[in-house]
C-alpha cells in the first residue's frame, strides 16, 4: 500500500480560517493526521501589556469577532472584584442578554457554515438570514453589529430602555419558528444524518482526559457548563439558572443537535432577563477605579466552551494577560478523531467542533528553530479509546 | 486593463480576529446579496478577480499572502478590509506583524472600520470595477 500525504490549508475552500492539516492517506482513508497553527497569531496578550484597564477591555474584546462579549465578561469577572466596585443588577442582566444573543448568533453562524460545507447552499442562506435579525438587535442595543463593546468596568455604556427590550422580544418571536424549522431540517435531512452519524467519535473518557469544553464535551456526555458549575454575574439568579443540554452520542451528529437545542435555552434566558430588567433604571456613571491586588482570573462560558482569562495588574495597568479560548482545548482532538475516517468527511469533522481559529492562536511547537506539526502520537502518548 | 463586470471574489484572513471575515461573508447572505452585482465567492484565488484581505499579516502568513496574490489572474485588484489590514489597528507594532497589507502586496481600495459594515465592503468592491488605473 502506498501512503500519500494530503495537505489541506492554510487557505482552502473548506476552511473559513487558516489552519494547516497534513493528512496521511491510504487510498481515501486517513491513517494519521497532523496539524499546524499560528497563521492568525497576532500577539493580543503582549499588545495588551501596559494598557490601562479601560483600554485593555477593548483589546480583549477584539480577541474574537464571534464571542467578543464573552471575552469582555471574562475580563470583567477577573477585574471587577479587584476594584471592589458594586455592579447593579441591571448591568448584569444587560450583559447576560448580550452574551446569550451572541450564543444564538454564533450557533446560527455555525449552522450556516456547516450547511455550506456539505453543499447545502440554500440551508446556508436560511441560517444566515436568521442571523441577520440577531445582528439587528445588536445594532439597536449597542450600535455595533460585530464588536458590540457595551461594557465599562463596573457599569455599561448605555441602559436598555423599554423600546429596546420590546424590539428584542419582537425579533425573537420572529426568528423562533424559523429556527425550529431549521432544526427540523437538520434533524431529518437524509444527507445530513448519513454524513454526521457515527463520524468523528469522541468517547466520554477521551473528552474527560483531554479536558474538552463546551458543546463538544457535552455531546460526549460530560456535564460541564461554567454557567451552571460556577455561576457568574446574572447566571447566579434563581430564575436564570441554566439547564445545559447534554447528549451521549459523541459524534458529529450529537454536536450538531446540541447546538441546535442550545439556541432555545438561550432564547428562554433572554426572554426571562428582559422580563426582569427595569427599563426605567439608569446605569451608573463611570467612576475612576483603582485595582488592588496583584492578579486575578475570570471564566465564562462562551458559545464554544469555557473561556479563561488571567490578569496580572501593576499600577492600574496590565502587567500580564493570559487568555485561553475554548477552541484550543477542543482542537487537540482533531489529531485523533480523523484517524480511520474517509477523507471526504474531513470538512464535516472539522466544522463539527466549531473551531474559531482566529481567537485561539496562542501556541506553537518549535523545536530546533523549526515549527513542528501537532501529531496524535505526541498529544495522546499512545492512549487508546473505543 | 480594468474589471468591467461580474467580479469573482476570493478571500484571505491574514491574521485578524473573525470580525472582518464574518462581515465579508455577510455580504453574500440574502440581506446584502452581492450576487446581484454578478459577484461570486470563490474559494481558490486562481478563479478570482478581487482578493479581500483582512488582518494584520503576521510573519507566519506573509509568504502565503504573497503566494495567493501571485495566483490571482490579471487584471487583479486587492481590497484591504478593516483597521487591522490598513494600519495594524489595535495590534500595530506587535512582534508578529509583518504587514500592514500594503507593505506586502499592492492594495487598491481600503475599507476602514473595526469591522466595516457590509455596506461599506460592498462599496469598496464596487470601486474596483471600471477603475481607470492600470498596473
Ligand atoms: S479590524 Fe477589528 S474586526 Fe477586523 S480583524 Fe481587526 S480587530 Fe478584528
Amino acid at each position: 500500500m502506498h501512503e500519500k500525504i494530503f495537505p489541506i490549508g492554510p487557505q482552502h475552500p473548506s476552511l473559513k480560517e487558516p489552519i494547516f492539516l497534513k493528512l496521511h492517506v491510504d487510498g481515501s482513508y486517513i491513517t494519521k493526521a497532523e496539524f499546524n497553527l499560528g497563521y492568525t497569531h497576532r500577539g493580543v496578550e503582549k499588545c495588551a501589556e501596559g494598557y490601562l484597564l479601560d483600554t485593555a477591555l477593548h483589546a480583549v474584546q477584539r480577541t474574537c469577532g464571534i464571542c467578543s462579549q464573552c471575552h469582555s465578561m471574562a475580563f470583567l469577572n477577573a477585574v471587577e472584584p479587584m476594584t471592589g466596585v458594586q455592579v447593579p443588577e441591571k448591568v448584569y442582566l444587560q450583559r447576560l442578554i448580550t452574551a446569550e444573543l451572541e450564543r444564538i448568533h454564533s450557533h446560527l453562524l455555525w449552522g450556516g457554515v456547516m450547511a455550506h460545507e456539505i453543499g447545502l447552499e440554500t440551508l446556508f442562506m436560511y441560517y444566515w438570514r436568521e442571523r441577520e435579525h440577531i445582528l439587528d438587535i445588536f445594532d439597536e442595543l449597542t450600535g455595533n453589529r460585530v464588536h458590540h463593546s457595551p461594557d465599562l468596568i463596573g457599569t455599561a455604556k448605555r441602559s436598555f430602555n423599554k423600546e429596546n427590550l420590546q424590539m428584542v422580544l419582537e425579533k425573537l418571536d420572529l426568528v423562533e419558528p424559523e429556527i425550529k424549522e431549521l432544526r427540523n431540517v437538520m434533524e431529518n435531512h437524509d444527507v445530513i444524518t448519513s454524513r454526521f452519524k457515527k463520524h468523528g467519535n469522541i468517547p466520554k473518557k477521551m473528552a474527560e482526559d483531554l479536558d474538552l469544553v463546551g458543546p463538544t464535551a457535552r455531546a460526549s456526555g460530560v456535564n460541564y457548563d461554567v454557567r451552571q458549575n460556577a455561576p457568574y454575574m446574572a447566571y447566579g439568579i434563581k430564575e436564570l439558572k441554566v439547564k445545559p443540554v447534554i447528549r451521549s452520542e459523541g459524534d458529529s451528529w450529537g454536536r450538531t443537535m446540541i447546538r441546535c437545542d442550545e439556541i432555545f435555552e438561550s432564547m428562554r434566558l433572554v426572554r426571562k432577563a428582559c422580563e426582569m430588567i427595569d427599563p426605567n433604571e439608569e446605569v451608573p456613571k463611570k467612576k475612576n477605579l483603582i485595582a488592588k491586588g496583584d492578579f486575578s482570573r475570570g471564566r465564562t462560558e462562551a458559545p464554544r466552551g469555557e473561556n479563561f482569562h488571567f490578569v496580572a495588574i501593576e499600577n492600574n495597568r496590565i502587567k500580564r494577560l493570559k487568555l485561553r479560548t475554548p477552541t484550543l482545548a477542543n482542537v487537540i482532538s482533531y489529531a485523533r478523531i480523523m484517524e480511520g475516517e474517509d477523507i471526504t468527511d474531513v470538512p464535516v469533522i472539522v466544522m463539527s467542533l466549531d473551531p474559531c481559529i482566529s481567537c485561539m492562536e496562542r501556541v506553537a511547537v518549535i523545536r530546533n528553530g523549526k515549527q513542528e506539526n501537532w501529531t496524535s502520537h505526541e498529544l495522546f502518548e499512545g492512549k487508546k479509546y473505543d | 486593463m480594468s474589471i468591467k463586470k461580474s467580479p469573482w471574489i476570493s478571500f484571505f484572513n491574514a491574521g485578524g480576529c473573525n470580525g472582518c471575515t464574518l462581515e465579508c461573508f455577510a455580504c453574500f447572505n440574502p440581506r446584502y446579496d452581492v450576487t446581484r452585482f454578478g459577484m461570486e465567492l470563490k474559494a481558490s484565488a486562481k478563479h478570482a478577480d478581487i482578493l479581500l484581505v483582512t488582518g494584520i499579516v503576521n510573519n507566519h502568513n506573509k509568504k502565503r499572502l504573497l503566494n495567493i496574490y501571485e495566483q490571482l489572474p490579471e487584471p487583479k485588484r486587492v481590497v484591504a478590509i478593516g483597521a487591522c489590514a490598513i494600519t495594524g489597528g489595535l495590534y500595530k507594532g506587535s512582534y508578529s506583524q509583518a504587514g500592514p497589507v500594503d507593505k506586502v502586496i499592492p492594495v487598491d481600495v481600503y475599507v476602514a472600520g473595526c469591522p466595516p459594515r457590509p455596506e461599506s465592503i460592498i462599496d469598496g468592491i464596487r470601486k474596483c470595477l471600471n477603475d481607470k488605473r492600470s498596473r
